[in-house]
Formats: C-alpha cells, structure tokens, sequence
C-alpha cells in the first residue's frame, strides 16, 4: 500500500526517469544518470523487484571444452578460451568488433560465449555433405548480439577441420574508396580496387598457405602481351607474381575464386566462405557516375568475384553469411531481418539459405557473463557484486551483449 | 491506514518527508521542485537505495516526521556507480555546459584507468595481483586525496605591498584546490596527440602513486609555501 | 426576464407595423426623424416638430410609458385585418403595473402554449423565417466571446442570428411524409427486386455522376457542370482473373485496389452528352480490350507479377540447379513455396523459423545430433 503510494509520489516527479538513449548507428552508449528505485519502477519489463528475481544457483561460467566440435547444448552460456594460434589467425582485426577485441587484450585472453547459433550452423556443418552444393548459413540479429562472434566461433571450428576460409571482412570497404579505383583491363564495365584487392590476397594467403599449395591453375591466363601463366600454374606462383606486378592482382582474385570454385570437391578441399554484411554487396556504392547515379556495387570486380562464391553452382563447402544493418546506407536501417536488408535481388541470389537468429541473452546467459565479468574483474567493487548492482546492469543492458560489457565497463 | 491517508494529504500540500526523524543517518526522499527557494539551504537528500526503502517500511509503520529536505539535482542519480566526489569534477572539466561531454570523457577516463589496471592484474604474478587496485573510483579518491594540499598561498596587502601568505587550507576548500590541480595539469599541452580520456587517467594514475604532473603541481605549491613562510604571522 | 420580453414584443408592435398610422401625440418619441443631434442647441434654437409644437428633447422613455403610452385625445387605429382591434380603454387608468407584469407573465407565446400533439406540418408550413415565438424549444445561437457580453443575448428572443440562418423546419418527417402522399398518385411502384442495396448495385452496377450547378451571376452556364463520372465495381464486370488484372493495369490510377471500383472522368468534351458518350465508350473498351489475349502475354517475368508465382520465381530457377530431379509437385516443396509466398508480403521472426524448416526439408539436410 504505502509502496504504491510512494511510486505515485516519485513516478509524479519531474526527473526520476531519464531514458536511456542508444545511438545505434555509432554504437555509442549515452548512459544517462537515471533513478532506479527498483522495487518502485513502474511499466518497464526489464526491470523486476527483488522478488522476481531468485538468487540463482551458483553456475559455471567457464567450461574447459576448448573445441567447438565437441561443444554441445551443455555448453551454452559457458565461456571457452580459444587457443592461441586459433586466436591470431580468426579472433583478430577484421573479424570482431574492435571493442571485443580491446576487451581481450585487457583480459589477457580470448574467450568468447558458447552460444546456440554457432553450436546449430556447427551441427548443420559436422553432416553436410560436401559433395553437393555448398549450403548458405545467413545469420542475422540485432545489433550487438553476437553475429560476428558466431561467425568467429564457427570459423574456428572450420580451423580444426582443416578448412580452407575465405573471408570477406566488410564488403563496404571494399568499395568506400573512389579513389582507388580502376577501370578493368580485362572486362568491360568493371572497375577494380587495387588496393584492397591487395589487401585481401595477402589475408588470403596468411590464413591458407597450406592449402594454396594443392591449387593449381586450370587455364592458360594471358596477363599482358609478354607475360603469360599457362594450365597448371600453382597458385602461390600467381600470387607472387601479383605481389610484384600489382596491376594484375584484382585478376588475379578472380582467378583464385575460379579455381576454388572448380576444384574444390574434386581435391577433397573443405572451404568455409565467411562475409560480414553481405547485404553491402547487393547495394549501391558513393560514387557518383551521374547527377542523381551512383555506381552499383556490381561493377565492383571484387564484389563480382564474392558473389560467385555465393552461388549454387559449386560444391566442397560451406557458406556463413550476415546480415547487418549498418551494411546498408542509412535509409534501409528500419529492421534487422534478411529480406529487407537484402533487398530483392540478394534474396533472389541467396534463396535457399538456412537462417540463423542470434538474440539478446537469456537469464542464464547475461548472469553468466556477469560471473565472468567478475571473475575478470572487469565487474567489481563491492557495489558491483551486490543483487542490486545487476539489476542495474540488467536494466541499463536490456540483455544486449554489447550493452552487457559496455554497462559493466562503468562499474 | 490513517497514517498512508494523511501522507497523501501531504503529499498534496507540497510538504515533504525526512526520514531522518526515523533512522538517525538516513535522510529524506527526492521531492518536487515547487520548493525550490526555500530547499537550497535544507540539508541533501540521500541517494541510498536501501534508505530509501526503509523509509517505505517505516512509513507503513507511521513513523515519520515533516522536514524539508533539498531537492536532488538533475546529474545525481540512485545508480551504484554514482560518486559524489566525481560529480564535482565533472562540473570542474564542463565547458560551455555541456555537462554530457564532461561525463562522458569522465566515464571513458573510469573506464580507461580500470582498463589499464586490469590489464596489468592478469599479467601480474599472484603476489604482484595483490597490490593492484583495479576499482578506479578507489584509484581516483585516492589521487585527490594525494593532491589535497595542507597548505595555500593567500595574498595579503601590507603596506602597499602584496605578500603571499601561506595560509592552512581548510577541508573543504583541499577537495576543489586537489581537483584544480588535476585540472590545470591537463591544460599543459603536449606535443602529440592523445585523447583527452587518457590523458587525464595517466593524470589520475599517477597521482594515485605520488608522481606525475599533477603531483608536480602540488609539490609546487607546498614549495612556495616553505619558501613565504616568514610572512607566515601575517594571517 | 419575463419583463424584457414583452418589451421586444410591444415595441416590435409599434415600431414595425408600417400601417400604423400616426395620430394625435400617440406617437413613440423615437421615430421622431427630425430631431436634431444637439439636443441643446435645439432647444435654444426654439426648433420645432412636424406638427408645429415646441419640440422637446428626447428623454429615455420609462417603462411604465412604453407599457402604457400616455393616450392622448387621438386614438390608435389598427389597420391589421387579422387581429381584431384593441380594446379602447385607458389602461393606465385601470391597470396597475404589478397587474400589466402580472398579464405578460400570464399570456404565454403560442411556443409556450402548444402541445406536444401539436402538428408542425400546420405550426410551420413552409420555408419562413425563423420565428421564436413558434418555435417550442428553447435554442441559442452563439457562443459567448468576451466577459461583458450578456449570457442571454444568444436565446433565441433576442438572438437575431437564428433568424439569418437557413432554417429546414418546413422539410421534417411529417412534412416530407404529406409531401409523398400527395405526389403518390403521380408514381409508379418501386420495383420488388430492388429491395436493397446490394440488390440494386447487383441489377445497376454502372453508376453515372453528373453535377449541377447554380450561380448567382449574369451567366448561366457552368464548365463544371459538362463534367460525366462513370463508376464501375470491376467484380461485377465478371472477368478472369488474367482479364481482371490485366483491365487494373490497363486502368492505372483509375482503379482503386480498397473499395474495387473502377472510377473514369470524362471532361474532354466540351458538351455533358459528349462526356457521357465518351465515357462510357472508354468502358466498353477497356472490357473488350482485356478479354484479349495478346501474345506477349506469354513471356510474363517475375518482376511482371504482382503476386507471388512459384512457377516464375527465382528461388525455383535456384532449386532446379541444386536439385535438378526435384519436381514441382514434390512434397518437400510444398512448405517452401508456402513459406516464399507469405515473405513476398511481409517478414517476420516466426516467418523465418518455418522458412528454415522448409529449406532444410528441401536440400534434405539432417542435424549431426537428434536434440538440435
């Protein structure tokens, strides 16, 4: 009775409520000063009384199962340590977001969050069958619930198959540079970005220099009037060729994606092709090529190579996909979900993927991150620690994973 | 029942509760701003969650007395994080009142001292984690505490003549003249580039460890001091 | 109130009646035109009346004098046929003031007076002027603005902008009901099979809508008026559905999706007949013009299409290039195509779950454990 009267009293007041603003677009996290009587918030579903929420059983928020293979539903909500070596090569710039990764150089370790959309494509991918057309996995979300980690998670596992990736970090960069671009040698209505094309060849061969070796070339390719690559060229010999001659390269990439493609299946090769933001490939890009005209992303040459690989016609792999608002110019940001991102023309090339949506944390899941935040002492203070202090967390978050780490990063 | 009718009967007329009367240490609820004249003066209302729940309690027990209480500022919040001590500094690094930048470059500063201790304390051998601090609101309190001055330089006019008196620098005053010295520390300007965050946790880092520039300001002044103390008896 | 009341009335009894003819000094001292504005100066200028007497300035009349008029030796000759002539009495002789408030009060309006049987086809009979005192409710007309108006000045005794106002009270029910019984003899009866609306549009389905207009001007011609919409529900044209959408592209903006109606303007003509003609020739065209099937008809693309069609789709041209041996009637396929047309509306989370099940059904992919 007197609980009521005293939330009429405050809820009635000028100032209590200072909603708490997120900025999507920037990712930044205007956490406002805000008073939280929390047993007295009136009409706000992340917040509950002290009632609601039981004091949980004391859960593991490690666990010891390193590889994902061998990571089951058990595992869920649980923190793994990725190996080293597994780290540099996958959990790097490129891949993660750069606050996670800050995060674990702070902790001094990489640890990511076992969750159920990487142990599902996992699943999919450990029965596949690699001789039949690759299958396209699309994962989507909102923003800050573990796309590109899920893409990491299941690279990894792709690592200790012996995968061959290919990874396509953020097709916008691809194209967001007018300055370098080129007009094709070698085919009419292309424009060639030399620079990140030299960019990517180099990731390319740091992360599958094992497997560079078995590729060899199929056709005779004709660079220039002297120069010539005839059948049979190893692709590392390409690729040292391009590193000398740069002019070639963007070529060059087309002529590894052909290769990939073609022999795949028949040398036993497994490749997992990994974009972050594929609906950036399906847009137009800055550049102006009229008053009113901007150039399409299809006359890219980089992008005309990735998109081969997302097509039907090849087998011997696997293709992991996201979806990403902020791939998409700033008009198409209403909604998180494939189609209208993709628009038209990416679904009509995607169709049939298999859809994979990653969420905010469950109960288990954001009390297993503050377990693990504390243990981190990244959580801490006596304040911290206390059932009042998570509440605050949990209401300030809304259970978002970005949100999570970035509400504790205050504490 | 007749206590929680005339409470609303209060409430009405605009008066406000202090749970003071009921629990010696606790002090009022937050209350609406139509007293805003007479309640500068009244004493502060508290921010503890957990008072403020007592109060809820006693209130359904009908203990209570009217007393006026100061109404919350707008930057003052329940959230466990909040620090007094670092709100008064936020206003002291505000420019053309844009109060959200001065917190904002607060809590990225928070957040870069612990970042950095953290990273040390998982590099750290066991007997090394032990030393580290990695809350850095304690690293903070301990840098102004570090800064506070025992002694300032007043000017006093004898005879024509302006003296720098050293003068015992009163307790309250030790809190701003502590936080002006971080302040002035971080106008001096450097010749690279570094984010104003981080500038001010190496400040804040340092300060905590007696070294640095802030601690250089201080040492400055305690200096100067010693060197006026002859005009010592003129205060 | 009762008092101001009759005040309006007798002075509307004096001052509007043109046949009133002024005798003796029964005269109201208002109407006096020749009054000169300076009533001083008048004085001093020993001015005099009409009617040669020393003409003295106009004092505010008193009640009592408006009540009772000081008869003077004339007499009021009342040249209205209708209302018998006053009584020729003295009544400021007879009559004291309490009685002549007494009277006011005790002589209602016939507003105040009638019944509710009271039969308004006889109290109001055709269009007139609005008339309080036959009116039997009270009615106010306005809205009070400024503190110091009076709050009775809106009622409807004192209100003159009641009486601006069109009034409808010749055309109610009982009125209309007279006026169609006495036109009865001149109708026809309705027919049976259009007993309602649905009926009607079913027998009637092609609507024409013309416009007439009136002007107060030297001209009566109106360009509006040659103006001819023709309105046309296309259900009830009974076309196929290749027909039927072909005539909504082919009608463009003329087509509206929500209520079914094909609306055409015609007003390139100059005369109304024209427009009609033209009209409805523009109807007949595009019926017969949608009833054919043209060639081209055949080469009908997925971008063409306003609704889903599996068999022009490209997720279909994608699953022939995965699984060549699939068919179209396959069982697996079913949920897909379901699944395809529903996202071609609208997306949604649940939406996804039941796509993902059909795409895995479809390429017959199988999870590594049972539990996923």
């Amino acid at each position: 009775m007197a609980a009521s009267m005293l939330k009429n009293m405050i809820v009635g007041q000028n100032n209590i409520f200072r909603v708490i603003g997120y900025s999507f677009p920037h990712k930044k996290v205007c956490l406002n000063h805000y008073r939280c009587c929390t047993s007295i918030v009136h009409g706000n579903d992340n917040v509950r009384t002290e009632q609601d929420v039981k004091p949980r059983r004391p859960r593991v928020c490690r666990t010891t199962v390193s590889s994902p293979a061998h990571q089951t539903k058990d595992q869920i909500g649980q923190f793994y340590t990725v190996p080293e070596p597994i780290a540099k090569k996958v959990f790097t710039r490129g891949w993660l977001n750069p606050k996670l990764l800050q995060l674990f150089d702070t902790f001094n370790e990489t640890s990511i969050m076992v969750r159920k959309p990487a142990l599902e494509i996992i699943d999919l991918m450990k029965s596949a069958n690699y001789k039949d057309p690759v299958i396209k996995y699309v994962i989507y979300g909102p923003q800050g619930t573990g796309k590109s980690t899920t893409l990491a998670h299941v690279a990894h596992y792709a690592l200790e198959e012996d995968f061959m990736i290919i990874h396509v970090p953020w097709p916008k960069h691809i194209y967001q540079f007018p300055a370098t671009y080129q007009e094709s040698t070698y085919k009419e209505d292309r424009h060639d970005t030399l620079v990140e094309s030299l960019k990517w060849m180099n990731s390319f061969r740091k992360l599958n220099q094992h497997h560079l070796e078995k590729l060899k070339t199929t056709k005779k390719c004709v660079w220039t009037k002297k120069d010539s690559s005839l059948e049979g060229t190893p692709i590392t010999d390409l690729i040292e060729m391009g590193l000398d001659r740069e002019k070639h390269i963007p070529d060059i990439v087309g002529m590894i994606i052909r290769e990939v493609k073609k022999q795949a299946a028949d040398l036993g090769l497994k490749v997992l092709v990994v974009v972050d933001g594929v609906n950036s490939l399906f847009q137009e890009t800055t550049v102006k090529v009229a008053p009113g005209e901007f150039r399409p992303s299809s006359q890219i040459g980089l992008v005309q190579h990735f998109m081969k690989l997302l097509q039907n016609d090849w087998a011997g792999g696997a293709v992991l996909l996201t979806v990403d608002r902020n791939a998409s110019k700033d008009d198409k940001r209403e909604s998180d979900l494939p189609k209208y991102l993709l628009g038209k023309e990416g679904f009509a090339v995607l169709d049939p993927f298999i859809p994979f949506q990653t969420e905010l944390y469950s109960e288990e899941e954001f009390h297993s991150c503050i377990e693990y935040f504390k243990e981190r002492r990244w959580l801490q203070g006596e304040k911290g620690q206390t059932q009042r202090g998570i509440q605050q967390i949990r209401f300030l978050s809304g259970r978002n994973p970005y949100f999570v780490e970035r509400a504790c990063s205050a504490w | 029942m007749a206590a929680i009718r005339s409470l609303s009967h209060l409430l009405r007329q605009g008066l406000h509760l202090n749970a003071a009367t009921l629990i010696p240490k606790t002090a009022p609820i937050c209350q609406t701003r139509c007293m805003a004249q007479k309640g500068m003066t009244k004493p502060h209302p508290t921010l503890d969650l957990d008072a403020l729940e007592t109060t809820v309690t006693d209130m359904q027990s009908g203990k209570y007395k009217r007393k006026t209480v100061r109404y919350a500022e707008s930057d003052q919040s329940t959230v466990l994080t909040h620090d007094q001590i670092v709100r008064k500094f936020i206003v002291l690094i505000m420019k053309g009142g844009n109060k959200d930048t001065a917190r904002r470059i607060m809590d990225k500063t928070m957040e870069e001292i612990k970042r950095r201790q953290v990273r040390e304390f998982h590099r750290a051998t066991e007997s090394q984690k032990l030393q580290i601090i990695t809350d850095p609101r304690k690293i903070f309190n301990q840098a102004v505490n570090n800064l506070k001055p025992v002694l300032l330089v007043t000017s006093v006019k004898r005879g024509g003549i302006a003296y720098q008196v050293p003068v015992p620098c009163p307790e309250k005053r030790q809190l701003f003249e502590a936080m002006k010295i971080i302040k002035a520390a971080l106008a001096e300007k450097t010749n690279s580039r570094i984010p104003f965050h981080e500038k001010l946790a190496t400040i804040i880092m340092d300060a905590a460890e007696f070294k640095g520039k802030a601690m250089d300001r201080k040492i400055e002044i305690l200096k100067n001091c010693e060197r006026n103390r002859a005009y010592a008896h003129f205060k | 109130m009762a008092c101001n009341m009759r005040v309006c009335q007798f002075n509307n009894i004096f001052s509007s009646t043109p046949t009133l003819k002024r005798v003796g000094t029964c005269v109201p001292r208002r109407s006096v035109r020749t009054v000169p504005r300076k009533i001083g100066i008048a004085h001093k200028l020993q001015l005099k009346d009409e009617r040669g007497d020393q003409f003295k300035p106009e004092k505010k009349p008193l009640l009592r004098d408006i009540l009772a008029p000081p008869v003077g030796p004339g007499i009021i000759e009342e040249t209205r046929k209708s209302k018998p002539p006053l009584e020729k009495v003295d009544i400021a002789k007879t009559l004291t003031r309490a009685d002549v408030i007494g009277l006011m009060q005790e002589s209602p309006t016939s507003a105040e007076r009638m019944s509710n049987d009271k039969d308004w086809t006889k109290v109001w009979p055709t269009a007139a002027t609005f008339n309080w005192t036959k009116f039997p409710v009270s009615v106010t007309q306005g809205v009070k603005v400024m503190k110091r108006d009076n709050p009775r000045m809106f009622e409807k005794d004192v209100s003159l902008e009641l009486m601006k106002i069109p009034n409808f009270l010749h055309l109610t029910d009982a009125h209309l009901d007279k006026h169609c019984n006495a036109l009865q003899k001149y109708l026809s009866k309705w027919p049976s099979e259009l007993s309602s609306s649905l009926a009607i549009a079913q027998h009637f389905p092609v609507e024409i809508i013309t416009e007439d207009y009136v002007r107060s001007s030297p001209s009566i011609r109106e360009p509006k008026s040659r103006i001819v919409t023709l309105k046309v529900r296309v259900g009830s044209l009974q076309l196929n559905a290749r027909a039927r959408d072909k005539l909504i592209r082919l009608a463009k903006d003329r087509y509206n999706a929500k209520t079914d109606l094909l609306t055409i303007v015609g007003d390139r003509c100059p005369r109304r007949k024209q427009n009609e003609d033209y009209v409805k020739y523009l109807l007949t065209a595009l019926y017969m013009e949608c009833r054919k099937v043209q060639e081209w008809e055949e080469d009908v693309k997925e971008e063409d299409v306003t609704k889903y069609r599996w068999d022009l789709s490209s997720s279909r041209k994608q699953l022939k290039k995965i699984k060549p041996d699939l068919q179209d009637t396959a069982e697996e396929i079913q949920q897909y195509k379901e699944v395809l047309a529903e996202l071609h509306e609208t997306e949604s989370q649940e939406l996804y779950d039941k796509y993902r099940e059909s795409v895995i059904k479809v390429l017959g992919i199988k999870a590594a454990s049972s539990g996923s």
